[in-house]
Protein backbone atom coordinates (compact mmCIF):
# COMPACT_ATOMS: atom_id res chain seq x y z
CA UNK A 1 0.00 0.00 0.00
CA UNK A 2 2.06 3.33 -1.09
CA UNK A 3 0.69 6.37 0.08
CA UNK A 4 0.23 8.89 -2.89
CA UNK A 5 -0.87 11.81 -0.29
CA UNK A 6 1.00 12.13 2.68
CA UNK A 7 -1.42 14.25 3.95
CA UNK A 8 -5.48 13.45 5.63
CA UNK A 9 -4.02 9.74 5.48
CA UNK A 10 -4.61 7.63 8.11
CA UNK A 11 -1.87 6.10 9.58
CA UNK A 12 -1.36 2.23 10.88
CA UNK A 13 2.03 1.92 12.79
CA UNK A 14 3.41 4.81 10.59
CA UNK A 15 2.42 3.92 7.63
CA UNK A 16 0.07 5.57 5.39
CA UNK A 17 -3.49 4.21 4.10
CA UNK A 18 -5.20 4.74 1.32
CA UNK A 19 -7.18 2.15 0.83
CA UNK A 20 -9.21 -0.09 3.02
CA UNK A 21 -7.91 -3.53 3.70
CA UNK A 22 -9.85 -5.81 1.78
CA UNK A 23 -10.67 -8.13 4.54
CA UNK A 24 -11.66 -5.52 6.40
CA UNK A 25 -15.57 -5.84 5.60
CA UNK A 26 -17.21 -9.44 7.18
CA UNK A 27 -19.47 -10.39 4.34
CA UNK A 28 -22.64 -11.88 5.71
CA UNK A 29 -22.09 -15.56 4.04
CA UNK A 30 -18.68 -15.03 5.37
CA UNK A 31 -19.13 -18.47 7.31
CA UNK A 32 -19.89 -20.60 4.91
CA UNK A 33 -17.45 -19.00 3.01
CA UNK A 34 -15.30 -19.95 5.51
CA UNK A 35 -15.95 -23.42 6.24
CA UNK A 36 -15.64 -23.61 2.25
CA UNK A 37 -12.56 -22.16 1.45
CA UNK A 38 -9.86 -22.99 4.51
CA UNK A 39 -8.97 -26.68 5.94
CA UNK A 40 -9.19 -25.49 9.64
CA UNK A 41 -8.82 -22.46 11.64
CA UNK A 42 -5.19 -22.42 11.44
CA UNK A 43 -5.57 -21.98 7.81
CA UNK A 44 -7.75 -19.56 8.07
CA UNK A 45 -5.75 -17.17 10.99
CA UNK A 46 -3.02 -17.82 8.53
CA UNK A 47 -4.92 -16.13 5.66
CA UNK A 48 -5.51 -13.45 7.96
CA UNK A 49 -1.96 -12.76 8.94
CA UNK A 50 -0.52 -13.41 5.18
CA UNK A 51 -3.10 -10.77 4.00
CA UNK A 52 -2.33 -8.16 6.14
CA UNK A 53 1.05 -6.07 5.35
CA UNK A 54 1.78 -5.48 9.01
CA UNK A 55 4.23 -6.57 11.77
CA UNK A 56 2.31 -9.62 13.13
CA UNK A 57 4.64 -10.02 15.90
CA UNK A 58 3.15 -6.80 17.47
CA UNK A 59 -0.06 -5.44 17.32
CA UNK A 60 -1.59 -7.31 14.59
CA UNK A 61 -2.24 -10.16 16.53
CA UNK A 62 -4.61 -8.28 18.65
CA UNK A 63 -6.28 -7.01 15.32
CA UNK A 64 -6.47 -9.95 13.93
CA UNK A 65 -7.73 -11.82 16.98
CA UNK A 66 -10.25 -9.39 16.88
CA UNK A 67 -11.22 -9.86 13.05
CA UNK A 68 -10.53 -13.71 13.54
CA UNK A 69 -13.62 -12.98 16.60
CA UNK A 70 -15.85 -11.25 14.25
CA UNK A 71 -15.57 -14.07 11.76
CA UNK A 72 -16.30 -16.77 14.58
CA UNK A 73 -19.31 -14.81 16.38
CA UNK A 74 -21.24 -15.09 12.41
CA UNK A 75 -20.60 -18.99 12.83
CA UNK A 76 -23.51 -19.36 16.22
CA UNK A 77 -25.79 -21.55 14.31
CA UNK A 78 -23.60 -23.45 12.21
CA UNK A 79 -22.03 -26.69 11.94
CA UNK A 80 -20.61 -26.81 15.23
CA UNK A 81 -18.52 -29.52 14.92
CA UNK A 82 -16.24 -27.60 12.82
CA UNK A 83 -17.06 -24.48 14.20
CA UNK A 84 -15.86 -26.41 18.07
CA UNK A 85 -12.18 -26.33 16.18
CA UNK A 86 -12.43 -22.42 15.57
CA UNK A 87 -13.94 -21.66 19.00
CA UNK A 88 -11.11 -23.00 20.64
CA UNK A 89 -8.51 -21.22 17.91
CA UNK A 90 -10.36 -18.17 19.50
CA UNK A 91 -10.01 -18.93 22.67
CA UNK A 92 -6.46 -19.27 22.59
CA UNK A 93 -5.94 -16.07 20.35
CA UNK A 94 -7.95 -14.40 23.12
CA UNK A 95 -5.36 -15.43 25.54
CA UNK A 96 -2.49 -13.66 23.56
CA UNK A 97 -4.00 -11.05 23.39
CA UNK A 98 -4.86 -10.42 27.04
CA UNK A 99 -1.21 -11.50 27.31
CA UNK A 100 0.09 -8.79 24.59
CA UNK A 101 -2.71 -6.02 26.82
CA UNK A 102 -1.53 -6.96 29.78
CA UNK A 103 1.65 -5.69 31.56
CA UNK A 104 3.83 -8.74 32.77
CA UNK A 105 4.77 -9.32 35.92
CA UNK A 106 8.76 -9.99 35.43
CA UNK A 107 10.88 -10.31 32.37
CA UNK A 108 10.08 -14.32 32.29
CA UNK A 109 10.31 -14.02 28.35
CA UNK A 110 11.23 -17.40 28.09
CA UNK A 111 10.19 -18.14 24.68
CA UNK A 112 9.18 -21.73 25.77
CA UNK A 113 6.37 -20.60 27.41
CA UNK A 114 5.43 -17.72 25.56
CA UNK A 115 2.08 -18.80 24.17
CA UNK A 116 2.08 -16.21 21.19
CA UNK A 117 6.15 -17.51 20.21
CA UNK A 118 4.17 -21.06 20.89
CA UNK A 119 1.18 -19.93 18.24
CA UNK A 120 4.03 -18.84 16.04
CA UNK A 121 5.73 -21.65 16.06
CA UNK A 122 2.36 -23.86 15.32
CA UNK A 123 1.75 -21.44 12.38
CA UNK A 124 4.99 -21.84 10.80
CA UNK A 125 4.85 -25.66 11.20
CA UNK A 126 1.17 -26.04 9.63
CA UNK A 127 2.19 -23.43 6.65
CA UNK A 128 5.12 -26.10 5.90
CA UNK A 129 2.44 -28.79 5.48
CA UNK A 130 -0.06 -26.49 3.52
CA UNK A 131 2.55 -25.68 1.24
CA UNK A 132 3.99 -29.20 0.64
CA UNK A 133 0.39 -30.82 0.01
CA UNK A 134 -0.32 -28.51 -2.46
CA UNK A 135 3.20 -29.78 -4.53
CA UNK A 136 1.69 -33.22 -3.41
CA UNK A 137 -1.77 -32.69 -5.17
CA UNK A 138 1.20 -31.64 -8.37
CA UNK A 139 2.14 -35.06 -8.63
CA UNK A 140 1.15 -36.76 -11.33
CA UNK A 141 -1.37 -39.13 -10.04
CA UNK A 142 -3.09 -42.58 -11.30
CA UNK A 143 -6.79 -42.13 -12.88
CA UNK A 144 -6.33 -38.86 -12.75
CA UNK A 145 -3.11 -37.56 -14.87
CA UNK A 146 -1.98 -40.71 -16.08
CA UNK A 147 -3.53 -44.05 -16.85
CA UNK A 148 -2.10 -47.42 -16.70
CA UNK A 149 -2.19 -49.19 -19.71
CA UNK A 150 -4.29 -52.05 -19.92
CA UNK A 151 -5.05 -53.96 -22.49
CA UNK A 152 -8.03 -56.56 -23.23
CA UNK A 153 -6.75 -59.85 -23.29
CA UNK A 154 -8.46 -61.15 -26.80
CA UNK A 155 -8.79 -64.77 -25.31
CA UNK A 156 -11.07 -63.03 -22.75
CA UNK A 157 -13.02 -61.62 -25.16
CA UNK A 158 -13.57 -64.69 -27.60
CA UNK A 159 -16.05 -67.78 -26.54
CA UNK A 160 -13.59 -70.96 -26.09
CA UNK A 161 -13.79 -73.42 -29.58
CA UNK A 162 -16.23 -76.40 -29.25
CA UNK A 163 -15.84 -79.19 -26.77
CA UNK A 164 -12.74 -77.20 -25.79
CA UNK A 165 -13.70 -78.43 -22.12
CA UNK A 166 -11.38 -80.82 -19.53
CA UNK A 167 -13.17 -83.40 -18.32
CA UNK A 168 -11.97 -82.19 -15.14
CA UNK A 169 -13.89 -78.86 -15.08
CA UNK A 170 -17.07 -81.36 -15.58
CA UNK A 171 -15.68 -83.32 -12.33
CA UNK A 172 -15.09 -80.49 -10.20
CA UNK A 173 -18.60 -78.99 -10.74
CA UNK A 174 -20.20 -82.44 -10.48
CA UNK A 175 -18.06 -82.88 -6.88
CA UNK A 176 -19.25 -79.40 -6.20
CA UNK A 177 -23.33 -79.97 -6.67
CA UNK A 178 -23.17 -83.40 -4.91
CA UNK A 179 -21.45 -81.53 -2.19
CA UNK A 180 -23.88 -78.93 -2.13
CA UNK A 181 -26.72 -81.88 -2.45
CA UNK A 182 -25.34 -83.33 0.65
CA UNK A 183 -25.82 -80.50 2.65
CA UNK A 184 -29.25 -79.53 1.47
CA UNK A 185 -30.84 -82.86 1.36
CA UNK A 186 -31.86 -85.21 4.74
CA UNK A 187 -31.00 -89.08 4.40
CA UNK A 188 -34.01 -91.08 3.45
CA UNK A 189 -32.90 -94.17 1.37
CA UNK A 190 -34.98 -95.65 -0.93
CA UNK A 191 -34.99 -97.24 -3.90
CA UNK A 192 -34.90 -95.62 -7.35
CA UNK A 193 -35.48 -96.78 -10.89
CA UNK A 194 -34.00 -95.00 -13.11
CA UNK A 195 -32.71 -95.24 -16.66
CA UNK A 196 -29.94 -93.45 -19.01
CA UNK A 197 -32.73 -93.60 -21.41
CA UNK A 198 -35.50 -91.54 -19.39
CA UNK A 199 -33.01 -89.44 -18.72
CA UNK A 200 -31.81 -88.33 -22.46
CA UNK A 201 -35.34 -88.20 -23.29
CA UNK A 202 -36.28 -85.57 -20.24
CA UNK A 203 -32.90 -83.98 -21.34
CA UNK A 204 -33.78 -83.94 -25.19
CA UNK A 205 -37.21 -82.51 -24.45
CA UNK A 206 -36.28 -79.65 -22.38
CA UNK A 207 -33.59 -78.45 -24.91
CA UNK A 208 -36.69 -78.35 -27.67
CA UNK A 209 -37.93 -75.89 -25.45
CA UNK A 210 -35.18 -73.70 -24.80
CA UNK A 211 -31.39 -73.05 -26.47
CA UNK A 212 -29.41 -73.91 -23.36
CA UNK A 213 -29.37 -75.26 -20.10
CA UNK A 214 -26.50 -75.08 -17.45
CA UNK A 215 -24.99 -77.77 -15.66
CA UNK A 216 -26.12 -76.69 -12.32
CA UNK A 217 -29.95 -76.76 -13.36
CA UNK A 218 -29.08 -79.88 -15.37
CA UNK A 219 -27.84 -81.58 -11.95
CA UNK A 220 -31.08 -80.21 -9.74
CA UNK A 221 -33.17 -82.07 -12.25
CA UNK A 222 -32.28 -85.12 -9.92
CA UNK A 223 -33.51 -85.73 -6.76
CA UNK A 224 -30.62 -87.95 -5.52
CA UNK A 225 -26.86 -88.75 -6.17
CA UNK A 226 -27.63 -92.12 -8.25
CA UNK A 227 -30.20 -89.74 -10.20
CA UNK A 228 -27.62 -87.46 -11.07
CA UNK A 229 -24.97 -89.77 -12.41
CA UNK A 230 -27.88 -90.60 -14.36
CA UNK A 231 -28.65 -87.48 -16.05
CA UNK A 232 -25.14 -87.09 -16.18
CA UNK A 233 -24.44 -89.89 -18.19
CA UNK A 234 -27.24 -89.66 -19.86
CA UNK A 235 -25.68 -86.01 -20.86
CA UNK A 236 -22.19 -87.53 -22.49
CA UNK A 237 -23.95 -90.24 -23.85
CA UNK A 238 -26.63 -87.50 -25.75
CA UNK A 239 -22.77 -85.76 -26.24
CA UNK A 240 -21.09 -88.91 -27.59
CA UNK A 241 -24.37 -89.53 -30.23
CA UNK A 242 -23.52 -86.46 -31.05
CA UNK A 243 -27.22 -85.13 -30.41
CA UNK A 244 -26.11 -82.63 -27.57
CA UNK A 245 -23.11 -80.46 -27.47
CA UNK A 246 -20.98 -78.87 -24.17
CA UNK A 247 -20.14 -75.59 -24.70
CA UNK A 248 -17.65 -73.26 -21.94
CA UNK A 249 -18.00 -69.62 -22.60
CA UNK A 250 -14.91 -68.71 -20.89
CA UNK A 251 -12.47 -70.39 -18.01
CA UNK A 252 -14.26 -71.18 -14.90
CA UNK A 253 -17.06 -69.95 -16.40
CA UNK A 254 -20.52 -72.18 -16.09
CA UNK A 255 -20.79 -75.39 -18.47
CA UNK A 256 -23.81 -75.21 -20.82
CA UNK A 257 -25.57 -78.45 -22.64
CA UNK A 258 -26.91 -77.43 -26.12
CA UNK A 259 -28.25 -79.56 -28.93
CA UNK A 260 -26.26 -80.29 -32.00
CA UNK A 261 -27.59 -77.76 -35.09
CA UNK A 262 -26.30 -81.24 -37.51
CA UNK A 263 -27.28 -84.63 -35.92
CA UNK A 264 -24.24 -87.04 -36.38
CA UNK A 265 -25.70 -90.81 -36.72
CA UNK B 1 8.96 -65.23 -29.25
CA UNK B 2 10.89 -62.36 -28.59
CA UNK B 3 11.32 -61.71 -25.09
CA UNK B 4 10.99 -58.08 -24.99
CA UNK B 5 7.83 -58.09 -27.21
CA UNK B 6 6.73 -60.72 -24.02
CA UNK B 7 7.31 -58.08 -21.71
CA UNK B 8 6.24 -54.97 -23.30
CA UNK B 9 2.63 -57.77 -23.90
CA UNK B 10 2.54 -58.30 -20.09
CA UNK B 11 3.05 -54.64 -19.20
CA UNK B 12 0.48 -53.83 -21.63
CA UNK B 13 -2.08 -56.23 -19.88
CA UNK B 14 -1.27 -55.56 -16.57
CA UNK B 15 -2.94 -52.73 -15.28
CA UNK B 16 -0.58 -51.89 -12.45
CA UNK B 17 2.95 -51.84 -12.33
CA UNK B 18 5.60 -55.29 -12.91
CA UNK B 19 8.93 -55.25 -11.10
CA UNK B 20 12.09 -56.98 -12.69
CA UNK B 21 11.05 -60.25 -10.39
CA UNK B 22 7.26 -60.47 -11.37
CA UNK B 23 8.50 -60.26 -15.22
CA UNK B 24 10.80 -63.39 -14.50
CA UNK B 25 8.30 -64.85 -12.80
CA UNK B 26 5.60 -64.77 -15.32
CA UNK B 27 7.98 -65.30 -18.50
CA UNK B 28 9.71 -68.47 -16.12
CA UNK B 29 12.76 -66.88 -15.83
CA UNK B 30 15.57 -68.40 -13.54
CA UNK B 31 18.73 -67.54 -14.59
CA UNK B 32 20.80 -64.19 -13.57
CA UNK B 33 21.57 -63.61 -17.40
CA UNK B 34 18.44 -63.65 -18.44
CA UNK B 35 17.22 -61.35 -16.03
CA UNK B 36 19.71 -58.92 -17.25
CA UNK B 37 18.19 -59.65 -20.42
CA UNK B 38 14.68 -58.17 -19.16
CA UNK B 39 16.60 -55.20 -17.86
CA UNK B 40 17.98 -54.35 -21.35
CA UNK B 41 14.39 -55.32 -22.93
CA UNK B 42 12.96 -52.73 -21.09
CA UNK B 43 15.50 -50.04 -21.72
CA UNK B 44 15.24 -50.44 -25.25
CA UNK B 45 10.93 -50.80 -24.77
CA UNK B 46 11.64 -46.84 -23.27
CA UNK B 47 13.45 -46.16 -26.36
CA UNK B 48 11.11 -47.39 -28.63
CA UNK B 49 8.17 -45.57 -27.11
CA UNK B 50 9.56 -42.19 -27.30
CA UNK B 51 6.94 -40.95 -29.66
CA UNK B 52 4.18 -42.75 -28.11
CA UNK B 53 1.65 -41.39 -26.38
CA UNK B 54 2.28 -43.50 -23.81
CA UNK B 55 5.62 -44.06 -22.39
CA UNK B 56 7.25 -47.32 -19.80
CA UNK B 57 7.92 -45.48 -16.49
CA UNK B 58 9.45 -46.74 -12.90
CA UNK B 59 7.49 -46.17 -9.83
CA UNK B 60 7.73 -48.04 -6.35
CA UNK B 61 6.42 -51.26 -7.73
CA UNK B 62 8.36 -51.81 -10.52
CA UNK B 63 7.48 -50.71 -14.54
CA UNK B 64 4.64 -49.61 -15.98
CA UNK B 65 2.75 -48.89 -19.21
CA UNK B 66 1.06 -45.03 -19.42
CA UNK B 67 0.00 -42.59 -21.05
CA UNK B 68 1.29 -39.27 -20.63
CA UNK B 69 -0.32 -36.59 -18.56
CA UNK B 70 -1.01 -34.74 -21.96
CA UNK B 71 -3.83 -36.49 -23.05
CA UNK B 72 -5.12 -37.45 -19.50
CA UNK B 73 -7.88 -34.84 -20.48
CA UNK B 74 -9.10 -36.77 -23.11
CA UNK B 75 -8.53 -40.27 -21.91
CA UNK B 76 -10.83 -38.82 -18.54
CA UNK B 77 -13.68 -38.20 -20.73
CA UNK B 78 -13.56 -42.15 -21.69
CA UNK B 79 -15.00 -42.72 -18.28
CA UNK B 80 -18.16 -40.67 -16.88
CA UNK B 81 -17.45 -40.49 -13.52
CA UNK B 82 -14.48 -37.41 -12.88
CA UNK B 83 -11.18 -38.44 -11.14
CA UNK B 84 -10.74 -38.39 -7.13
CA UNK B 85 -10.64 -34.55 -6.53
CA UNK B 86 -9.09 -34.25 -2.61
CA UNK B 87 -9.84 -31.81 -0.76
CA UNK B 88 -7.35 -29.33 0.84
CA UNK B 89 -8.15 -31.25 4.31
CA UNK B 90 -7.14 -34.76 2.77
CA UNK B 91 -4.27 -33.72 1.00
CA UNK B 92 -2.59 -31.45 4.26
CA UNK B 93 -3.50 -35.03 6.38
CA UNK B 94 -2.23 -37.09 3.41
CA UNK B 95 1.15 -34.57 4.00
CA UNK B 96 1.18 -35.28 7.37
CA UNK B 97 1.23 -38.53 7.21
CA UNK B 98 3.74 -38.97 4.61
CA UNK B 99 6.53 -36.60 6.00
CA UNK B 100 6.12 -37.25 9.51
CA UNK B 101 5.45 -40.79 9.73
CA UNK B 102 4.37 -43.15 11.52
CA UNK B 103 1.88 -40.42 12.63
CA UNK B 104 -1.18 -40.99 15.19
CA UNK B 105 -4.27 -38.94 14.67
CA UNK B 106 -3.01 -36.58 17.67
CA UNK B 107 -0.13 -35.78 15.77
CA UNK B 108 -2.23 -34.35 12.79
CA UNK B 109 -4.52 -32.73 15.07
CA UNK B 110 -1.64 -30.94 16.98
CA UNK B 111 -0.54 -29.34 13.38
CA UNK B 112 -3.78 -28.89 12.03
CA UNK B 113 -5.52 -27.60 15.14
CA UNK B 114 -8.39 -29.67 14.24
CA UNK B 115 -10.18 -33.05 14.95
CA UNK B 116 -9.12 -35.33 12.47
CA UNK B 117 -12.39 -36.39 10.57
CA UNK B 118 -12.53 -39.62 10.41
CA UNK B 119 -14.02 -39.41 7.05
CA UNK B 120 -10.54 -38.29 5.45
CA UNK B 121 -8.98 -40.96 7.22
CA UNK B 122 -11.70 -43.33 6.56
CA UNK B 123 -10.99 -42.08 2.56
CA UNK B 124 -7.00 -42.12 2.17
CA UNK B 125 -7.42 -45.76 3.87
CA UNK B 126 -9.92 -46.81 1.21
CA UNK B 127 -7.69 -45.65 -1.50
CA UNK B 128 -4.77 -47.54 -0.20
CA UNK B 129 -2.78 -44.75 0.11
CA UNK B 130 -2.31 -45.28 4.07
CA UNK B 131 -2.22 -48.26 6.34
CA UNK B 132 -1.81 -48.82 10.35
CA UNK B 133 1.76 -49.94 11.25
CA UNK B 134 1.40 -50.67 15.38
CA UNK B 135 -0.09 -48.60 17.56
CA UNK B 136 1.76 -46.10 19.96
CA UNK B 137 2.69 -47.45 23.42
CA UNK B 138 1.13 -44.66 25.38
CA UNK B 139 -2.58 -44.50 27.18
CA UNK B 140 -4.76 -45.12 24.75
CA UNK B 141 -2.48 -46.73 22.26
CA UNK B 142 -3.46 -44.70 19.10
CA UNK B 143 -2.80 -46.34 15.93
CA UNK B 144 0.29 -44.86 14.29
CA UNK B 145 -0.47 -44.88 10.30
CA UNK B 146 2.43 -45.10 7.56
CA UNK B 147 1.83 -44.79 4.02
CA UNK B 148 2.18 -47.28 1.31
CA UNK B 149 3.70 -48.53 -1.50
CA UNK B 150 0.42 -48.31 -3.53
CA UNK B 151 0.69 -44.57 -2.49
CA UNK B 152 4.35 -44.21 -4.67
CA UNK B 153 2.70 -45.63 -6.77
CA UNK B 154 -0.54 -43.54 -7.55
CA UNK B 155 1.35 -40.50 -6.80
CA UNK B 156 4.45 -41.74 -9.24
CA UNK B 157 7.22 -42.32 -6.92
CA UNK B 158 9.84 -44.69 -7.06
CA UNK B 159 10.49 -43.83 -3.07
CA UNK B 160 9.57 -41.46 -0.45
CA UNK B 161 12.89 -39.91 -1.86
CA UNK B 162 10.99 -38.66 -4.99
CA UNK B 163 8.43 -36.55 -2.54
CA UNK B 164 8.30 -32.40 -2.67
CA UNK B 165 10.88 -31.38 -0.32
CA UNK B 166 9.36 -30.22 2.94
CA UNK B 167 10.07 -26.66 4.19
CA UNK B 168 12.17 -26.46 6.97
CA UNK B 169 10.87 -25.34 10.16
CA UNK B 170 12.43 -21.76 10.37
CA UNK B 171 14.40 -20.64 14.29
CA UNK B 172 11.43 -18.49 15.78
CA UNK B 173 13.63 -15.54 15.39
CA UNK B 174 13.03 -15.90 11.50
CA UNK B 175 9.76 -16.67 12.15
CA UNK B 176 8.02 -13.48 11.07
CA UNK B 177 9.98 -12.86 7.79
CA UNK B 178 8.51 -16.15 6.61
CA UNK B 179 4.81 -15.16 7.77
CA UNK B 180 5.10 -11.56 6.66
CA UNK B 181 4.72 -10.95 2.63
CA UNK B 182 5.91 -7.73 1.92
CA UNK B 183 7.30 -6.27 4.94
CA UNK B 184 11.41 -5.87 4.68
CA UNK B 185 12.33 -4.40 7.87
CA UNK B 186 10.28 -7.09 9.96
CA UNK B 187 13.76 -8.05 11.71
CA UNK B 188 14.06 -5.00 13.37
CA UNK B 189 11.05 -4.55 14.63
CA UNK B 190 10.95 -7.84 15.91
CA UNK B 191 11.40 -8.50 19.42
CA UNK B 192 14.66 -9.26 21.13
Amino acid sequence: MEAVQEIALPKVKGNPVDQLPENLYVPPKALLLLLDVFSGPMDFLLYLIQRKNLDILEVNLVEITDQYIAYIELMEDFEYELAGDYLAMAAYLAEIKSRILLPREEDNDDEETDPKAELLRRLQEYKRFKEVSFKLDELPRVDRDIFPASAKLPEFELPKPKNNYDKTDLTFALKSMLDEMVRLTSHKIKLENITVESKMKLLLDSLKERDFISLPELILKGESKLAVSVILTAALELNRKGYLEIVQAEQFGEIYFKSSEEVVH
Amino acid sequence: MDIKRRIEALLFAANRALSIKDIAELLEIESASEESEIINAITQLKEEFENKPYALHEVSSGYRIQLSQEYAEDVAKLWEVKPLRLSRVTLETLSIITYMQPVTRGDIEDIRGVNVATNVIKLLLEQGWIKIKGYRDVPGRPALFITTQKFLDDFSMKTLDDLPVLPDLPEIENISPELSLQEDSIEQEAPK
